[in-house]
């Protein structure tokens, strides 16, 4: 079941088309990564999937629902930190968790108005600046109390609009942790953010956007298997070896490093295998240092898809 | 909820602030009228209890009331209303409130329910300051109504704080006005500030004699009304005019309000 669902999503703003018929499916149980560059429209679909901005056309369902039409009923399950955190100055951290557990009171069942605040603190390491004032805090930590706020009931989902923006190392790291402990306890983590390096480490799915468009949506090994991969050697002479490979199987050498000290180069598994190229090598008398296969990082697929040039509109 | 909304509005500064200024206009008042004596026969202006104070000490809080009426009461309600809205946007908390979640129309009962009760407090609050002060420094007796009757100190206290009631109910309009201005940009200044220049423009229009037939419609026509539950007997068809008044600009004000949050898109 998927647990968030949009078809044909669109919203323009005077005819411009922030996000433009975008159809996104979030599997129930996947750590699923929403991937742009900014100015991509995902802010804006997470504001259209959570109810605050209507969407032009198409349509968003969340649990199945039809949102905006049942949102009271959807969120509830949902937690969410939509673009930083939004505090008041003046309120301390337990307070603003109380305010927002006040408010939303009657949208939940009964047994589920009085959450435990400070344990939501201490989730996220808030608990010996509790009772601070939010304005004293530090930027990464009131990105940890928009996300002790999502935590603040037990969610099924949680949308989380760049996270990390404004931590420290430690706290991305805890953040990471953080994430991979509710995706074992069962939650659905939809998330959007810039480091791709964290994202491949948690994420099970992606989506990349650009320009409100949908570039590509599925398992993160599905978008691996769409780029190349490739074989680097380090040899004894780099530069006869790659023209033996040359010769012999035809193979396209990347030459951008021959002859440099320490070089390596680099080709296409597909047109030599390892073991192949491996003995090839060995067998015409050079010495070979090193060769291993490299999988695309998300980072490359992610250029390929979008461009090394940031547009920025 | 509305216990919670009612909590955020009274434990802030900005509202010990008000509360202060709109008590510190009975002490000055008393203090004034103390020192330098009724000014009898001096401007004769259209307050008709400022020269009752030095007689009997229940008339301070009633003179703070009605003096404050058209400029103070009205602005420090504009500046609560304002932030509404417009201080949960700009904060960027509106969004965290709604996803929380709790709906717009219910956010928007609770808002204007919170604010009225804040408005309550507030003129209830001014008119026990002035039944205090009035207390100390002027004498405490019977009280002499506005038709030369005269009537015990207990009746007078209670008339006191029915002009306070009444005072309630005439800025139930700009309530629903500041909320509505809220509604309408992301800035609580310039909330307050549109509301309350509003509330000026329309007390403006209500005295150009030009305009007498429309007089009915402007929000500040019947604030005066609470002068009449100084009169022997009370006299409630000002009230009540009043009372339809308010309602009406409620209604306008707060449908618009709906209108507008119901299809806003919360980018803030």
């Amino acid at each position: 079941m998927n647990l968030i669902e949009c078809r044909g999503l669109t919203k323009s703003y005077g005819g411009n088309n922030v996000v433009n018929g975008i159809d996104l499916e979030v599997p129930e149980g996947s750590v699923f990564g929403f991937l742009g560059p900014n100015g991509s429209g995902k802010t804006t679909t997470i504001r259209m999937i959570l109810g605050l901005i209507a969407p032009s056309a198409g349509e968003i369902r969340v649990f199945g629902e039809e949102i905006p039409k049942k949102l009271e009923s959807v969120l509830p399950k949902v937690g969410a930190v939509v673009e930083g955190p939004g505090l008041y100055p003046s309120l301390s951290p337990r307070r603003y968790l109380e305010r927002m557990a006040n408010h939303s009171r009657y949208s939940r069942p009964k047994d589920q108005r009085s959450p435990d605040i400070s344990a939501a603190l201490a989730r996220v390491g808030l608990d010996k600046v509790a009772d601070r004032r939010s304005k004293a805090l530090s930027l990464g930590m009131k990105q940890r109390l928009s996300l002790a706020n999502a935590l603040l009931f037990p969610r099924q989902l949680l949308i989380l609009d760049e996270p990390t923006n404004g931590m420290d190392p430690q706290g991305i790291v805890e953040m990471r942790d953080l994430i991979t402990e509710l995706a074992s306890e069962g939650s659905t983590i939809f998330i959007s953010s810039h480091i791709l390096f964290e994202i491949e480490q948690l994420c099970s799915h992606v989506a990349v956007v650009q320009h409100g468009n949908l570039l590509f949506q599925g398992e993160l090994d599905s978008l691996r298997a769409q780029m190349p991969t490739r074989i680097s050697v380090k040899t004894s002479d780099n530069e006869r070896v790659a023209l033996l490979l040359s010769e012999q199987f035809g193979a396209i050498v990347s030459t951008d490093r021959v002859g440099q000290e320490a070089g390596i180069i680099e080709v296409d598994p597909n047109q030599i295998a390892p073991e192949v190229l491996a003995k090839a090598v060995v067998g015409a008398g050079f010495e070979l240092y090193e060769l291993h296969q490299e999988r695309p990082t998300l980072e490359e697929a992610f250029v390929s898809l979008t461009g090394a040039r940031s547009d920025v509109y | 909820m509305y216990i919670e909304e009612l909590r955020f509005i009274l434990f802030r500064r900005r509202t010990a602030i008000s509360l202060f200024v709109l008590g510190a206009i009975s002490v000055l008042l008393g203090v004034v009228v103390a020192t330098f004596g009724n000014g009898n026969g001096r401007g004769g202006g259209g307050n008709p209890f400022l020269n009752q104070i030095s007689h009997n000490g229940v008339f301070l809080g009633v003179s703070a009331i009605t003096t404050a009426q058209i400029v103070i009461i009205p602005l420090v309600i504009c500046v609560a209303a304002g932030e509404a809205f417009a201080q949960e946007a700009a904060y960027g908390t509106l969004r965290y409130l709604l996803i929380s979640p709790i709906s717009r129309l219910r956010l928007l009962v609770v808002k204007a329910l919170a604010l009225s009760t804040y408005a309550f407090i507030a003129i209830i609050f001014m008119a026990t300051v002035g039944l205090i002060v009035g207390a100390i420094l002027f004498p405490v007796g019977n009280v002499t109504t506005l038709s030369g009757s005269t009537v015990s100190y207990l009746d007078g206290v209670v008339r006191l704080y029915g002009v306070a009631l009444v005072e309630v109910l005439s800025v139930m309009s700009i309530v629903g006005l500041g909320v509505m201005a809220s509604t309408l940009t992301d800035s609580a200044i310039g909330a307050a500030s549109i509301s309350f220049g509003i509330v000026v423009i329309l007390e403006i229009l209500n005295n150009i004699p030009q305009l007498v037939h429309f007089a009915p419609l402007m929000l500040s026509n019947y604030f005066s009304a609470s002068n009449d539950i100084f009169r022997s007997p009370i006299a409630y068809s000002n009230v009540v005019k009043d009372l339809y008044e308010q309602l009406g600009w409620m209604a306008v004000t707060y449908l618009v309000s709906w209108a507008r949050l119901s299809t806003k898109d919360i980018t803030s």
